[in-house]
Protein backbone atom coordinates (compact mmCIF):
# COMPACT_ATOMS: atom_id res chain seq x y z
CA UNK A 1 0.00 0.00 0.00
CA UNK A 2 1.53 3.31 -1.06
CA UNK A 3 1.50 6.51 0.97
CA UNK A 4 -0.79 8.07 -1.62
CA UNK A 5 -3.38 5.31 -1.36
CA UNK A 6 -3.35 5.55 2.46
CA UNK A 7 -3.90 9.29 2.24
CA UNK A 8 -6.70 8.81 -0.26
CA UNK A 9 -8.36 6.30 2.07
CA UNK A 10 -8.12 8.76 4.99
CA UNK A 11 -9.50 11.61 2.88
CA UNK A 12 -12.40 9.45 1.74
CA UNK A 13 -13.46 7.84 5.00
CA UNK A 14 -12.07 9.76 8.04
CA UNK A 15 -15.01 12.18 8.20
CA UNK A 16 -17.64 9.47 7.87
CA UNK A 17 -15.87 7.42 10.57
CA UNK A 18 -15.86 10.45 12.89
CA UNK A 19 -19.53 11.20 12.23
CA UNK A 20 -20.54 7.58 12.91
CA UNK A 21 -18.46 7.45 16.10
CA UNK A 22 -19.94 10.64 17.59
CA UNK A 23 -23.50 9.94 16.43
CA UNK A 24 -23.25 6.29 17.56
CA UNK A 25 -22.10 7.31 21.05
CA UNK A 26 -24.91 9.85 21.27
CA UNK A 27 -27.45 7.25 20.12
CA UNK A 28 -26.28 4.81 22.81
CA UNK A 29 -26.74 7.53 25.47
CA UNK A 30 -30.22 8.28 24.16
CA UNK A 31 -31.14 4.59 24.24
CA UNK A 32 -29.89 4.40 27.84
CA UNK A 33 -32.15 7.35 28.77
CA UNK A 34 -29.19 9.48 29.79
CA UNK A 35 -29.46 12.15 27.12
CA UNK A 36 -31.88 14.10 24.94
CA UNK A 37 -31.89 13.05 21.29
CA UNK A 38 -31.68 16.70 20.22
CA UNK A 39 -28.14 17.45 21.35
CA UNK A 40 -24.72 15.87 21.19
CA UNK A 41 -24.20 15.68 17.43
CA UNK A 42 -26.28 12.57 16.73
CA UNK A 43 -28.85 14.15 14.38
CA UNK A 44 -31.82 13.24 16.57
CA UNK A 45 -33.55 16.59 16.12
CA UNK A 46 -37.36 16.54 15.91
CA UNK A 47 -37.56 13.01 17.30
CA UNK A 48 -39.11 14.17 20.58
CA UNK A 49 -39.64 17.13 22.88
CA UNK A 50 -36.81 19.66 22.84
CA UNK A 51 -34.85 19.89 26.12
CA UNK A 52 -36.02 23.51 26.38
CA UNK A 53 -39.45 22.06 27.19
CA UNK A 54 -38.04 20.30 30.25
CA UNK A 55 -38.28 22.16 33.53
CA UNK A 56 -35.86 22.37 36.42
CA UNK A 57 -37.36 23.33 39.75
CA UNK A 58 -35.24 23.96 42.83
CA UNK A 59 -36.19 24.43 46.46
CA UNK A 60 -33.80 26.94 48.14
CA UNK A 61 -32.07 25.86 51.33
CA UNK A 62 -33.42 28.94 53.14
CA UNK A 63 -36.97 27.59 52.85
CA UNK A 64 -38.22 30.20 50.38
CA UNK A 65 -40.47 29.45 47.40
CA UNK A 66 -39.21 27.06 44.70
CA UNK A 67 -37.69 28.60 41.59
CA UNK A 68 -37.76 27.42 38.00
CA UNK A 69 -34.55 27.48 35.99
CA UNK A 70 -35.19 28.65 32.48
CA UNK A 71 -32.95 29.82 29.68
CA UNK A 72 -34.31 33.34 30.04
CA UNK A 73 -34.35 33.65 33.84
CA UNK A 74 -31.13 35.27 34.99
CA UNK A 75 -32.21 36.61 38.38
CA UNK A 76 -30.07 36.28 41.50
CA UNK A 77 -31.68 32.97 42.41
CA UNK A 78 -30.84 31.48 39.04
CA UNK A 79 -27.25 32.50 38.51
CA UNK A 80 -24.03 30.55 38.89
CA UNK A 81 -25.48 27.32 37.59
CA UNK A 82 -25.17 25.17 34.54
CA UNK A 83 -28.20 23.25 35.77
CA UNK A 84 -30.04 23.88 32.50
CA UNK A 85 -27.56 21.49 30.90
CA UNK A 86 -29.23 18.70 32.88
CA UNK A 87 -32.28 19.02 30.63
CA UNK A 88 -29.95 17.55 27.97
CA UNK A 89 -27.81 15.24 30.18
CA UNK A 90 -30.67 13.83 32.20
CA UNK A 91 -28.65 12.17 34.96
CA UNK A 92 -28.34 12.60 38.71
CA UNK A 93 -24.57 13.07 38.33
CA UNK A 94 -25.25 16.09 36.13
CA UNK A 95 -27.43 17.70 38.82
CA UNK A 96 -25.02 16.77 41.61
CA UNK A 97 -22.08 18.32 39.76
CA UNK A 98 -23.85 21.49 38.70
CA UNK A 99 -26.05 22.38 41.65
CA UNK A 100 -25.05 25.90 42.86
CA UNK A 101 -23.17 25.78 46.15
CA UNK A 102 -22.12 28.19 48.89
CA UNK A 103 -18.74 26.65 49.66
CA UNK A 104 -19.46 22.94 50.11
CA UNK A 105 -23.14 23.39 50.92
CA UNK A 106 -25.71 23.18 48.10
CA UNK A 107 -27.79 26.33 47.76
CA UNK A 108 -30.88 24.19 47.14
CA UNK A 109 -32.18 21.36 49.26
CA UNK A 110 -33.94 19.69 46.38
CA UNK A 111 -33.82 19.85 42.59
CA UNK A 112 -36.38 18.22 40.31
CA UNK A 113 -36.34 17.69 36.56
CA UNK A 114 -39.75 17.51 34.89
CA UNK A 115 -40.54 16.56 31.31
CA UNK A 116 -43.69 17.28 29.35
CA UNK A 117 -45.97 14.56 28.24
CA UNK A 118 -48.76 15.08 25.73
CA UNK A 119 -51.57 12.61 25.13
CA UNK A 120 -52.56 12.89 21.48
CA UNK A 121 -55.94 11.17 21.83
CA UNK A 122 -57.23 13.39 24.66
CA UNK A 123 -55.06 16.39 23.70
CA UNK A 124 -54.05 16.89 27.29
CA UNK A 125 -50.71 18.10 28.57
CA UNK A 126 -49.25 16.69 31.75
CA UNK A 127 -45.81 16.75 33.38
CA UNK A 128 -43.81 13.83 34.68
CA UNK A 129 -40.84 13.99 37.04
CA UNK A 130 -37.88 12.22 35.50
CA UNK A 131 -35.36 12.74 38.30
CA UNK A 132 -34.96 14.35 41.71
CA UNK A 133 -31.88 15.26 43.71
CA UNK A 134 -31.42 14.25 46.45
CA UNK A 135 -33.82 11.39 46.09
CA UNK A 136 -35.78 12.32 49.22
CA UNK A 137 -39.35 13.61 49.24
CA UNK A 138 -40.22 17.16 48.27
CA UNK A 139 -39.96 19.61 51.22
CA UNK B 1 -5.11 28.28 -9.77
CA UNK B 2 -4.65 25.80 -12.56
CA UNK B 3 -7.39 25.73 -15.19
CA UNK B 4 -5.94 22.77 -17.04
CA UNK B 5 -8.64 20.15 -17.52
CA UNK B 6 -7.67 16.87 -15.94
CA UNK B 7 -8.33 13.36 -17.08
CA UNK B 8 -11.71 11.98 -16.06
CA UNK B 9 -11.84 9.70 -13.08
CA UNK B 10 -12.52 6.21 -14.49
CA UNK B 11 -15.25 5.68 -11.89
CA UNK B 12 -17.15 8.72 -13.01
CA UNK B 13 -16.13 8.80 -16.65
CA UNK B 14 -18.09 11.25 -18.74
CA UNK B 15 -19.38 13.09 -15.72
CA UNK B 16 -16.03 14.68 -14.79
CA UNK B 17 -14.78 15.40 -18.30
CA UNK B 18 -14.01 19.09 -18.70
CA UNK B 19 -14.18 19.79 -14.96
CA UNK B 20 -11.11 21.65 -13.74
CA UNK B 21 -9.22 20.84 -10.53
CA UNK B 22 -10.29 24.21 -9.20
CA UNK B 23 -13.94 23.16 -9.36
CA UNK B 24 -13.81 21.70 -5.84
CA UNK B 25 -12.36 24.99 -4.56
CA UNK B 26 -14.93 27.12 -6.33
CA UNK B 27 -17.86 24.99 -5.26
CA UNK B 28 -16.81 25.04 -1.63
CA UNK B 29 -17.48 28.79 -1.58
CA UNK B 30 -21.20 28.04 -1.23
CA UNK B 31 -20.50 26.25 2.03
CA UNK B 32 -18.19 29.10 3.07
CA UNK B 33 -21.11 31.55 2.83
CA UNK B 34 -23.35 29.24 4.85
CA UNK B 35 -20.58 28.99 7.49
CA UNK B 36 -20.22 32.75 7.41
CA UNK B 37 -23.95 33.18 8.01
CA UNK B 38 -23.82 30.72 10.91
CA UNK B 39 -20.73 32.21 12.57
CA UNK B 40 -22.05 35.75 12.12
CA UNK B 41 -25.54 35.11 13.46
CA UNK B 42 -25.07 32.49 16.18
CA UNK B 43 -24.06 33.61 19.63
CA UNK B 44 -22.95 31.28 22.35
CA UNK B 45 -20.16 29.12 21.10
CA UNK B 46 -17.49 31.32 22.63
CA UNK B 47 -15.39 34.19 21.34
CA UNK B 48 -11.99 32.45 20.84
CA UNK B 49 -13.49 29.63 18.71
CA UNK B 50 -15.49 32.19 16.77
CA UNK B 51 -12.31 34.22 16.09
CA UNK B 52 -10.56 31.10 14.77
CA UNK B 53 -13.54 30.30 12.52
CA UNK B 54 -13.60 33.91 11.24
CA UNK B 55 -9.88 33.70 10.45
CA UNK B 56 -10.43 30.44 8.58
CA UNK B 57 -13.34 31.81 6.58
CA UNK B 58 -11.30 34.90 5.75
CA UNK B 59 -8.53 32.67 4.46
CA UNK B 60 -11.00 30.60 2.42
CA UNK B 61 -12.57 33.65 0.77
CA UNK B 62 -9.27 35.47 0.19
CA UNK B 63 -7.81 32.24 -1.19
CA UNK B 64 -10.73 31.97 -3.60
CA UNK B 65 -10.21 35.55 -4.80
CA UNK B 66 -6.48 35.03 -5.19
CA UNK B 67 -6.96 31.69 -6.91
CA UNK B 68 -4.90 29.74 -4.37
CA UNK B 69 -5.72 26.49 -2.64
CA UNK B 70 -7.75 27.03 0.52
CA UNK B 71 -7.49 23.74 2.40
CA UNK B 72 -5.66 25.38 5.33
CA UNK B 73 -8.48 27.93 5.61
CA UNK B 74 -11.02 25.11 5.85
CA UNK B 75 -8.84 23.36 8.43
CA UNK B 76 -8.91 26.55 10.51
CA UNK B 77 -12.70 26.77 10.17
CA UNK B 78 -12.97 23.14 11.32
CA UNK B 79 -10.71 23.84 14.32
CA UNK B 80 -12.73 26.95 15.29
CA UNK B 81 -16.05 25.08 15.09
CA UNK B 82 -14.60 22.03 16.89
CA UNK B 83 -13.38 24.29 19.73
CA UNK B 84 -16.94 25.63 19.93
CA UNK B 85 -18.18 22.04 20.37
CA UNK B 86 -15.48 21.24 22.93
CA UNK B 87 -16.58 24.24 25.04
CA UNK B 88 -20.30 23.31 25.04
CA UNK B 89 -20.72 19.81 23.62
CA UNK B 90 -24.32 19.40 24.80
CA UNK B 91 -25.50 22.88 23.91
CA UNK B 92 -24.51 23.43 20.28
CA UNK B 93 -26.98 22.60 17.52
CA UNK B 94 -26.72 19.67 15.13
CA UNK B 95 -25.96 21.98 12.21
CA UNK B 96 -22.89 23.18 14.13
CA UNK B 97 -21.68 19.56 14.07
CA UNK B 98 -22.55 19.24 10.38
CA UNK B 99 -20.62 22.42 9.53
CA UNK B 100 -17.63 21.15 11.52
CA UNK B 101 -17.60 17.80 9.71
CA UNK B 102 -18.14 19.53 6.34
CA UNK B 103 -15.24 21.93 6.95
CA UNK B 104 -12.98 19.03 7.89
CA UNK B 105 -14.11 17.13 4.78
CA UNK B 106 -13.27 20.12 2.58
CA UNK B 107 -9.88 20.59 4.24
CA UNK B 108 -9.07 16.94 3.55
CA UNK B 109 -10.45 16.97 0.01
CA UNK B 110 -8.79 20.22 -1.05
CA UNK B 111 -5.42 19.12 0.33
CA UNK B 112 -5.45 16.18 -2.11
CA UNK B 113 -3.76 16.19 -5.52
CA UNK B 114 -5.72 18.30 -8.01
CA UNK B 115 -7.14 15.38 -9.97
CA UNK B 116 -8.72 13.85 -6.85
CA UNK B 117 -10.35 16.94 -5.38
CA UNK B 118 -13.70 17.10 -7.12
CA UNK B 119 -14.43 13.44 -6.52
CA UNK B 120 -13.42 13.73 -2.84
CA UNK B 121 -15.67 16.76 -2.28
CA UNK B 122 -18.62 14.89 -3.85
CA UNK B 123 -17.86 11.69 -1.95
CA UNK B 124 -17.67 13.36 1.48
CA UNK B 125 -20.76 15.53 0.92
CA UNK B 126 -22.72 12.47 -0.22
CA UNK B 127 -21.78 10.39 2.83
CA UNK B 128 -22.53 13.25 5.21
CA UNK B 129 -26.08 13.36 3.82
CA UNK B 130 -26.33 9.56 4.16
CA UNK B 131 -25.22 9.76 7.83
CA UNK B 132 -27.46 12.71 8.74
CA UNK B 133 -30.58 11.18 7.21
CA UNK B 134 -29.79 7.66 8.45
CA UNK B 135 -29.31 8.69 12.08
CA UNK B 136 -32.27 11.11 11.93
CA UNK B 137 -34.53 8.27 10.76
CA UNK B 138 -33.28 5.86 13.44
CA UNK B 139 -33.83 8.44 16.20
CA UNK B 140 -37.42 8.93 15.10
CA UNK B 141 -38.11 5.21 14.85
CA UNK B 142 -36.88 4.56 18.41
CA UNK B 143 -38.62 7.58 19.93
CA UNK B 144 -41.95 6.73 21.63
CA UNK B 145 -42.86 10.45 21.55
CA UNK B 146 -42.50 10.54 17.77
CA UNK B 147 -44.04 7.16 17.00
CA UNK B 148 -47.08 7.72 19.24
CA UNK B 149 -47.79 11.07 17.59
CA UNK B 150 -47.43 12.83 20.95
CA UNK B 151 -44.63 15.15 19.85
CA UNK B 152 -46.09 16.07 16.47
CA UNK B 153 -49.61 16.60 17.84
CA UNK B 154 -48.25 18.89 20.56
CA UNK B 155 -46.18 20.76 17.95
CA UNK B 156 -49.28 21.49 15.85
CA UNK B 157 -51.48 22.36 18.83
CA UNK B 158 -48.81 24.71 20.24
CA UNK B 159 -48.05 26.26 16.83
CA UNK B 160 -44.47 24.99 16.54
CA UNK B 161 -45.14 23.46 13.12
CA UNK B 162 -46.58 25.07 10.02
CA UNK B 163 -46.77 28.55 11.51
CA UNK B 164 -46.88 30.31 8.08
CA UNK B 165 -49.90 28.15 7.14
CA UNK B 166 -51.95 29.16 10.20
CA UNK B 167 -52.85 32.55 8.77
CA UNK B 168 -54.70 30.85 5.90
CA UNK B 169 -56.82 28.72 8.20
CA UNK B 170 -59.69 30.71 9.71
CA UNK B 171 -59.50 30.75 13.48
CA UNK B 172 -56.41 28.50 13.73
CA UNK B 173 -54.02 31.28 14.75
CA UNK B 174 -56.39 32.37 17.52
CA UNK B 175 -56.70 28.84 18.93
CA UNK B 176 -52.91 28.36 18.85
CA UNK B 177 -52.40 31.66 20.66
CA UNK B 178 -54.93 30.62 23.29
CA UNK B 179 -53.11 27.29 23.73
CA UNK B 180 -49.76 29.06 24.08
CA UNK B 181 -51.04 31.28 26.88
CA UNK B 182 -52.49 28.26 28.68
CA UNK B 183 -49.18 26.35 28.31
CA UNK B 184 -47.17 29.31 29.66
CA UNK B 185 -49.42 29.58 32.73
CA UNK B 186 -49.25 25.80 33.25
CA UNK B 187 -45.47 25.90 33.03
CA UNK B 188 -45.13 28.67 35.61
CA UNK B 189 -46.96 26.67 38.28
CA UNK B 190 -44.97 24.34 40.57
CA UNK B 191 -45.23 20.96 38.82
CA UNK B 192 -47.67 18.37 39.97
CA UNK B 193 -48.04 15.05 38.19
CA UNK B 194 -51.80 15.12 38.77
CA UNK B 195 -52.25 18.45 36.96
CA UNK B 196 -53.75 18.15 33.47
CA UNK B 197 -54.10 20.88 30.85
CA UNK B 198 -56.57 20.23 28.01
CA UNK B 199 -55.68 21.98 24.75
CA UNK B 200 -57.79 22.73 21.67
CA UNK B 201 -57.04 21.47 18.20
CA UNK B 202 -56.57 24.27 15.67
CA UNK B 203 -57.45 22.01 12.73
CA UNK B 204 -60.14 19.40 12.09
CA UNK B 205 -59.16 15.73 11.97
CA UNK B 206 -55.89 16.33 13.78
CA UNK B 207 -55.17 12.63 14.34
CA UNK B 208 -55.20 11.85 10.60
CA UNK B 209 -53.10 14.93 9.83
CA UNK B 210 -50.50 13.91 12.41
CA UNK B 211 -50.39 10.35 11.11
CA UNK B 212 -49.81 11.58 7.55
CA UNK B 213 -47.25 14.14 8.69
CA UNK B 214 -45.26 11.59 10.72
CA UNK B 215 -45.28 8.97 7.98
CA UNK B 216 -44.23 11.58 5.38
CA UNK B 217 -41.27 12.70 7.52
CA UNK B 218 -40.09 9.09 7.91
CA UNK B 219 -40.53 8.31 4.21
CA UNK B 220 -38.67 11.43 3.03
CA UNK B 221 -35.74 11.00 5.44
CA UNK B 222 -35.45 7.27 4.72
CA UNK B 223 -35.69 7.96 0.97
CA UNK B 224 -32.90 10.56 1.18
CA UNK B 225 -30.79 8.04 3.08
CA UNK B 226 -31.47 5.33 0.50
CA UNK B 227 -31.07 7.50 -2.58
CA UNK B 228 -27.76 9.00 -1.45
CA UNK B 229 -26.55 5.56 -0.43
CA UNK B 230 -27.45 3.75 -3.66
CA UNK B 231 -28.02 6.43 -6.32
CA UNK B 232 -26.21 9.59 -5.25
CA UNK B 233 -25.98 11.02 -8.77
CA UNK B 234 -29.62 10.47 -9.66
CA UNK B 235 -32.00 13.32 -10.38
CA UNK B 236 -34.43 11.88 -7.80
CA UNK B 237 -31.89 12.19 -4.97
CA UNK B 238 -31.18 15.85 -5.64
CA UNK B 239 -34.77 16.75 -6.42
CA UNK B 240 -35.75 15.27 -3.06
CA UNK B 241 -33.11 17.35 -1.22
CA UNK B 242 -34.57 20.50 -2.76
CA UNK B 243 -38.14 19.40 -1.97
CA UNK B 244 -37.08 18.56 1.60
CA UNK B 245 -35.52 22.01 1.98
CA UNK B 246 -38.63 23.75 0.61
CA UNK B 247 -40.96 21.65 2.79
CA UNK B 248 -38.90 22.23 5.92
CA UNK B 249 -38.86 25.96 5.13
CA UNK B 250 -42.66 26.00 5.26
CA UNK B 251 -43.14 23.67 8.23
CA UNK B 252 -40.36 24.90 10.47
CA UNK B 253 -37.99 27.78 9.78
CA UNK B 254 -34.69 26.05 10.58
CA UNK B 255 -32.97 28.26 8.05
CA UNK B 256 -29.33 27.55 8.91
CA UNK B 257 -29.91 23.79 8.94
CA UNK B 258 -31.74 24.03 5.60
CA UNK B 259 -28.86 26.10 4.14
CA UNK B 260 -26.35 23.48 5.30
CA UNK B 261 -28.33 20.62 3.73
CA UNK B 262 -28.70 22.58 0.48
CA UNK B 263 -24.95 23.33 0.42
CA UNK B 264 -24.15 19.64 0.96
CA UNK B 265 -26.59 18.71 -1.81
CA UNK B 266 -24.88 21.22 -4.10
CA UNK B 267 -21.43 19.82 -3.32
CA UNK B 268 -22.58 16.24 -3.89
CA UNK B 269 -24.40 17.03 -7.15
CA UNK B 270 -22.54 16.15 -10.37
CA UNK B 271 -21.74 18.89 -12.86
CA UNK B 272 -23.78 17.11 -15.50
CA UNK B 273 -26.99 18.02 -13.59
CA UNK B 274 -26.77 21.65 -14.55
CA UNK B 275 -30.29 22.80 -13.76
CA UNK B 276 -30.12 21.05 -10.38
CA UNK B 277 -26.82 22.80 -9.61
CA UNK B 278 -28.47 26.11 -10.46
CA UNK B 279 -31.52 25.28 -8.36
CA UNK B 280 -29.20 24.46 -5.44
CA UNK B 281 -27.42 27.79 -5.87
CA UNK B 282 -30.71 29.71 -5.86
CA UNK B 283 -31.92 27.77 -2.80
CA UNK B 284 -28.60 28.36 -0.98
CA UNK B 285 -28.77 32.11 -1.66
CA UNK B 286 -32.42 32.32 -0.58
CA UNK B 287 -32.11 30.28 2.63
CA UNK B 288 -28.74 31.75 3.67
CA UNK B 289 -30.11 35.24 3.00
CA UNK B 290 -33.22 34.51 5.09
CA UNK B 291 -31.06 33.06 7.89
CA UNK B 292 -28.98 36.24 8.04
CA UNK B 293 -32.07 38.45 7.74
Amino acid sequence: MTRRSVLLFVRRWAVLAGVCLVAGLQLSQVLAGRQSSWKGGGFGMYAGFHPNYAEIWAWPADGSEPVRFTRAARGPAHTGSGLRLCTVRTTLECVERRIPRDGERPRYRRVELWQRSFHPATRTLTRAMILAYPEARRP
Amino acid sequence: MSWTPFLPDPRYGRELRGITPSAGDRESIVLAFVCLAYVATTAGFGDPPRAVAWAGLGAVLLGAVAGRGVWAGWALVAVGLALGIAGRPFAVANHHFVLTWSSLALALALSAPAEERVELVRHNARWLIVAIMGFATVHKLISPEFMSGSYLTFGIVAGSFGEPLLRFCGDCAGIVEENRHAIAAFRNAVPDSAAVLPLRSPIPDLTAVVRGFGVSILIVEAALFGLFLFAPRSRAAHFLVLAFAAGLGIIRQELVFISVVVALGYLSCPHSRRWLKRAYLVAAVVFTGLAVY
